[in-house]
């Protein structure tokens, strides 16, 4: 393989890393700031994660405030598993056999996942817009709802990918046992 | 897979080992033993006309078809 696409890969594996922390980093805080908002202060819902502000909602409908916060950590929780999944795949992979049905099965996995976290944040996002016209004002949620139709293409480009490199392996194996 | 592969049952009429099938036929044990086993997915003609050659068998004597239930 050229060296400079090894450099390539290895800038992007240090970046899921930086990625990947950042992410955990983020749905944490939430997690933090929401069991905090629910245990001990209601101020935490002033400011959940980086101006975050849902302390109407929880003043207002702390069912839907539970739902809601605990859905986009769901969403950033399997955003996490979803870099995670590609730091396996760096992890795993081997440029001389690159082929593996290890490697087809994480592929076709992080499709999956891609998947359904495009259409939970557009759910989540269907369901805050719900709220804020008929229940209460909901000021900068939306903004941290975004994304959501690029995963479900992410998510479908991938599959479709996942589908062809599974097929590739099957001819590999074929080929391999051809005596 | 329906289709077995009666190579072992060639080799024990020839008295002939793997490995010496091995060296006649120019193929590795590796792949030798794949054909053994029924593993195998596809066989070269080739490589059958080199087996038949070495064992003075027929492919038919080698390959059998056997209908299994789905």
């Amino acid at each position: 393989m050229e060296t400079k696409t090894k450099k390539i890969l290895k800038v992007m594996h240090v970046v899921c890393w930086v990625l990947f922390v950042g992410v955990c980093l983020k749905t944490g805080a939430l997690i933090f700031s929401f069991v905090v908002s629910l245990t001990s202060s209601a101020i935490a819902a002033h400011n959940l994660y980086r101006g975050l502000d849902l302390s109407a909602l929880y003043a207002n409908q702390l069912p839907h405030y539970v739902t809601l916060v605990s859905l986009v950590i769901a969403i950033w929780g399997l955003q996490a598993f979803l870099v995670y999944l590609v730091l396996r795949i760096f992890a795993k992979i081997n440029f001389m056999h690159p082929f593996s049905a290890d490697i087809a099965e994480l592929v076709s996995r992080i499709s999956y996942v891609a998947l359904i976290i495009g259409f939970s944040t557009l759910m989540v996002y269907h369901y805050a817009d719900w709220i804020n016209a008929k229940l209460t004002h909901l000021p900068n949620l939306q903004a941290y709802l975004t994304g959501g139709a690029e995963f479900v293409l992410l998510g479908m480009i991938i599959f479709v990918i996942a589908q062809v490199f599974k097929r590739g392996i099957e001819i590999q194996t074929e080929n391999e046992l051809t005596v | 897979m329906p289709i077995i592969v009666n190579l072992d049952v060639m080799m024990a009429k020839r008295k002939m080992s793997l490995n010496e099938l091995s060296t006649k036929v120019d193929l590795t044990l590796a792949n030798l033993s794949i054909l053994k086993t029924g593993k195998a997915k596809a066989v070269r003609f080739s490589t059958l006309e080199a087996i038949c050659k070495v064992l003075e068998c027929q492919p038919g004597d080698l390959l059998e078809y056997q209908e299994t239930k789905e």
